[in-house]
């Protein structure tokens, strides 16, 4: 086991944990695509009908 | 504290909104993009210290709800309680304008009236007494110009706006009560409020210019929307649009680009020398070459963005929605539909919803089924891929792919006009026609860093995890051993992909690969290009050295023994079949039927394996001089689909006919 | 005093045009025609036959209604384009032929 592989590792866990984090914390948000242009504005009903603080009432 | 933004579609809503939030919501300019609602903070140069909530209403001609637009806006302002209300009002358009105006008035919120386009109004000659409307409408009236950075008026009204929260407003103009429920009763109502307006513009306008005469934006529209020049003149900007993205400036950005990833995942595989391979293959081929691949598309992507960001600002795609209506006709859809199919062009699911503004509900249910077939955003890296490695970069193939693509919708909307049989049908078509302005390079360029920083989310999480997990897949097989060289058919992967690639055979892709491959992209579009690169260890799929899409070339078109027909196939059902997972979202909550979504899916499939049953086939005919490999299973696959789209034609005329029949017999015996 | 004969007017004629306008609407007796017909020029409406309520609320909101001027800027076989109270719009063929002028 050399430096480079120990180093490799950790960055593949780190990698794989925040991308997954992202995503499980995007869906809590109830997102409903990932890396989507649209997925804060209001042109889209799809993604205002997800989230929580929506449109109207 | 809450301010309501609402006001005609095309006043410059969503402009000024951007302006006072920092927001970057997109505008189109035809009615109908804002289709819902949303709210944000405004920017603290405006509110001050105050925390002041924006909400971007949709644009709505009255509060009587008759579209969906309207009704939300309706819907929020009666039960929502804004404090306040800016009513964004077209300054070149007054009298229609102020009748939407004085309903709100009618509200007891507090208003202020914003002019907005009054830069085009000094252009023009035309003056408004601000003062004497002001006085009229008993509300403060501000001159704006929300697409000016400085000296926009913004400013000064917003300040009014925060100062009459909690005040009272008397409205100049009080609807009568009458009965909501009769008709006439409503309409002449309607007529009164309509005389009331009209004397108000009548004292308070001046216009050197009288739109009733032509001018120079006239015989623009008139090449615009001639039907054959039109047309071609359309065509060649789409050609101009994507083969500027994606055969010229947005393959010379993404060369640099891929040049450095290819640097970098070199650095990584070097280092990893000495680790377990798999540790290499993982890091360098799976994440780093993976998503590498999908990212080093990313410059054709944003120079796309761009461009037609640029085309919707300045005012074109309206004259395009008109001009295209008489051929939409004649496949049963009509110009509206033309709206869906451009914002297909950036991601699928806006444009699933932008349906919504289609008021026939058979119209509306078509374009959604068949919005998709144009390649999205998502499909770009897949288009450039196949190009670049088996075509040498050329840009027909790019271009073939979204006309195509608009052929598909032609041909899928004229056979759901012959499935569902229906010959009567009275559809109208208006559009408004806004005033050409020159597009904002500053809103397209925010709109192009927008869906790049997306683009990079999506690849950097979604299409990460898809890759390493499909890298596992790959690398293992059932016992958790490590597969061997040259045994990868014994891989996790490969067990789950070969079923799929059985039914591919027909296709000429019967390997397990590229079922592989096409199955993950229905997560994402992109994944195909990531799985591919995984799955054949390749590396960049752009060549550094000759500037071109050709050098790994030879080695993707070896390595994944396709020829230039099958690969095409390839690329064209992955192109044509149902969309990601997401994108089906959308047509489900859209279509609000589960028949209507599984003929569309149902739909979508059929057509990307028929589309590459026939280029394979034919192709291989044409070149090779006899037909591919299981020719006759592939044409029984699609004789039964056929059969299946007969037996479902017969029901729906069946149950339409029936509907008619019961009509025909209360006739005969009340005769 | 004009929208009120032609709200009458309307209700009326409708009926009794019906099967006429299918048909020819050369002979109209009352000379109309609609703006599918006319060459471009300013016209005051004289009616609205869309047969569809929501068209019909949605184009007066417009400012398309009986006894309101109407201008058409230019004419195509299939649409026309249209000047109501300073907003220019693309009709097609259909909706042009539901306006009587």
């Amino acid at each position: 086991m050399n430096a480079a592989t120990i180093i490799a590792v950790i960055a593949l866990a780190c990698i794989i944990f925040f991308a997954a984090r992202y995503i499980i914390k995007s869906k809590q948000r109830g997102a409903k695509c990932i890396g989507c242009p649209f997925s804060d504005s209001g042109q889209c009903p799809y993604h205002a009908a997800a989230q929580k603080k929506s449109c109207c009432h | 504290m809450r301010i309501a933004f609402a006001g005609n579609p095309n006043s410059g809503k969503t402009t000024m909104y951007n302006a006072l939030t920092g927001r970057s919501e997109k505008v189109g300019n035809w009615g109908g993009v804002t289709v819902g609602s949303k709210e944000y903070q405004l920017k603290k140069e405006f509110a001050g210290d105050r925390e002041v909530i924006a909400v971007d209403l949709p644009g709505a001609y009255s509060m009587s709800p008759f579209t969906p637009e309207e009704g939300i806006t309706s819907e929020y302002v009666r039960t929502a309680s804004p404090d306040a209300i800016v009513n964004i009002v077209d300054a070149t358009n007054l009298s229609r304008s102020l009748f939407f105006t004085t309903q709100l008035l009618e509200l007891g919120i507090p208003m202020v009236v914003a002019l907005n386009k009054s830069d085009v109004n000094a252009k023009e000659g035309t003056e408004i007494d601000v003062g004497k409307l002001s006085a009229k409408l008993n509300c403060p009236v501000f001159k704006t110009v929300s697409t000016e950075e400085k000296n926009n008026g913004l400013s000064e009204m917003i300040a009014k706006a925060i100062s009459l929260c909690g005040t009272e407003q008397k409205a100049p103009y009080l609807q009568a009560d009458i009965d909501l429920h009769d008709k006439a009763a409503v309409d002449a109502e309607d007529r009164k409020r309509y005389q009331f307006v009209n004397g108000i513009v009548a004292e308070v306008e001046t216009r050197k210019v009288l739109s009733q005469e032509t001018n120079k934006e006239d015989k623009i529209d008139a090449v615009l929307t001639n039907p054959i020049a039109g047309i071609l003149i359309f065509a060649g900007v789409m050609w101009f649009v994507f083969w500027v993205s994606q055969a010229w400036l947005g393959p010379l950005v993404a060369d640099w680009l891929v040049g450095y990833i290819e640097a970098f995942q070199e650095f990584v595989a070097g280092q990893l020398e000495n680790s377990p391979p798999i540790l290499s293959a993982l890091l360098a081929d799976g994440i780093v070459g993976g998503v590498g691949a999908v990212v080093g598309f990313l410059p054709l992507v944003m120079v796309m963005y761009f461009l037609i960001a640029l085309l919707e600002d300045c005012g074109y795609m309206a004259r395009v929605s008109a001009v295209m209506d008489p051929i939409f006709k004649r496949v049963g859809l009509s110009g509206k539909s033309v709206i869906p199919v451009v914002i297909g062009t950036g991601c699928g699911i806006p444009a699933i919803m932008a349906c919504r503004t289609i008021r026939d509900e058979r119209e509306r249910r078509a374009t959604t089924m068949l919005t998709t077939f144009i390649p999205c955003g998502a499909k770009i890296p897949v288009i450039a891929l196949f190009a670049g490695a088996f075509f040498n970069g050329a840009g027909w193939v790019s271009l073939t792919a979204y006309f195509f693509g608009l052929v598909l919708i032609f041909l899928g909307a004229l056979l759901i006009k012959v499935v569902t049989g229906y010959k009567y049908r009275k559809s109208f078509f208006i559009m408004e026609l806004p005033k050409y302005k020159v597009p904002s390079l500053k809103f397209a360029f925010r709109q192009m860093m927008e869906r790049a920083k997306a683009y990079i989310v999506k690849a950097a999480t979604i299409i990460l995890i898809c890759n390493t997990v499909v890298q596992v897949m790959q690398t293992f097989d059932w016992h958790f051993q490590v597969v061997e060289e040259g045994a990868e058919n014994t891989s996790i992967l490969a067990s789950i992909a070969s079923p799929f690639a059985i039914l591919l055979i027909p296709l000429g892709f019967g390997v397990w690969q590229l079922a592989a491959a096409a199955i993950t992209g229905f997560i994402a579009k992109e994944n195909v290009v990531g799985t591919l690169a995984v799955v054949y260890g390749l590396t960049a799929f752009i060549d550094v050295e000759e500037l071109e899409m050709t050098g790994g070339a030879n080695t993707v078109a070896m390595t994944m023994g396709l020829t230039s027909v099958t690969a095409l196939a390839y690329l064209f059902f992955n192109l044509y079949t149902p969309p990601c997972f997401a994108a089906i979202g959308a047509m489900n909550s859209e279509m609000q039927h589960k028949g209507w979504l599984w003929s569309a899916i149902g739909l979508q499939l059929c057509t990307g394996y028929t589309v590459a049953f026939l280029i394979y086939q034919f192709g291989t005919l044409f070149t090779e001089g006899h037909f591919g490999t299981a020719f006759v299973p592939g044409l029984i696959a699609i004789a039964v689909m056929v059969v299946v789209i007969i037996l479902i034609s017969r029901k729906i005329r069946a149950s339409f006919d029936a509907k008619y029949q019961l009509h025909k017999n209360a006739q005969t015996n009340v005769a | 005093m004009n929208s009120a004969a032609a709200v009458n007017r309307m209700s009326f004629e409708r009926f009794g045009k019906m099967e006429t306008r299918t048909t020819d609407t050369s002979f109209d007796p009352a000379d109309e025609r609609t703006l599918l017909q006319v060459e471009p020029g300013t016209y005051i409406i004289k009616r609205i036959d869309t047969e569809d309520e929501d068209m019909n609320a949605f184009l007066f909101r417009l400012g398309c209604y009986s006894g309101e001027p109407i201008t058409v800027i230019s004419k195509k076989k299939k649409a026309c384009i249209v000047v109501i109270k300073d907003g220019r719009y693309s009709l097609d063929a259909l909706l042009a032929s539901a306006i009587v002028v």
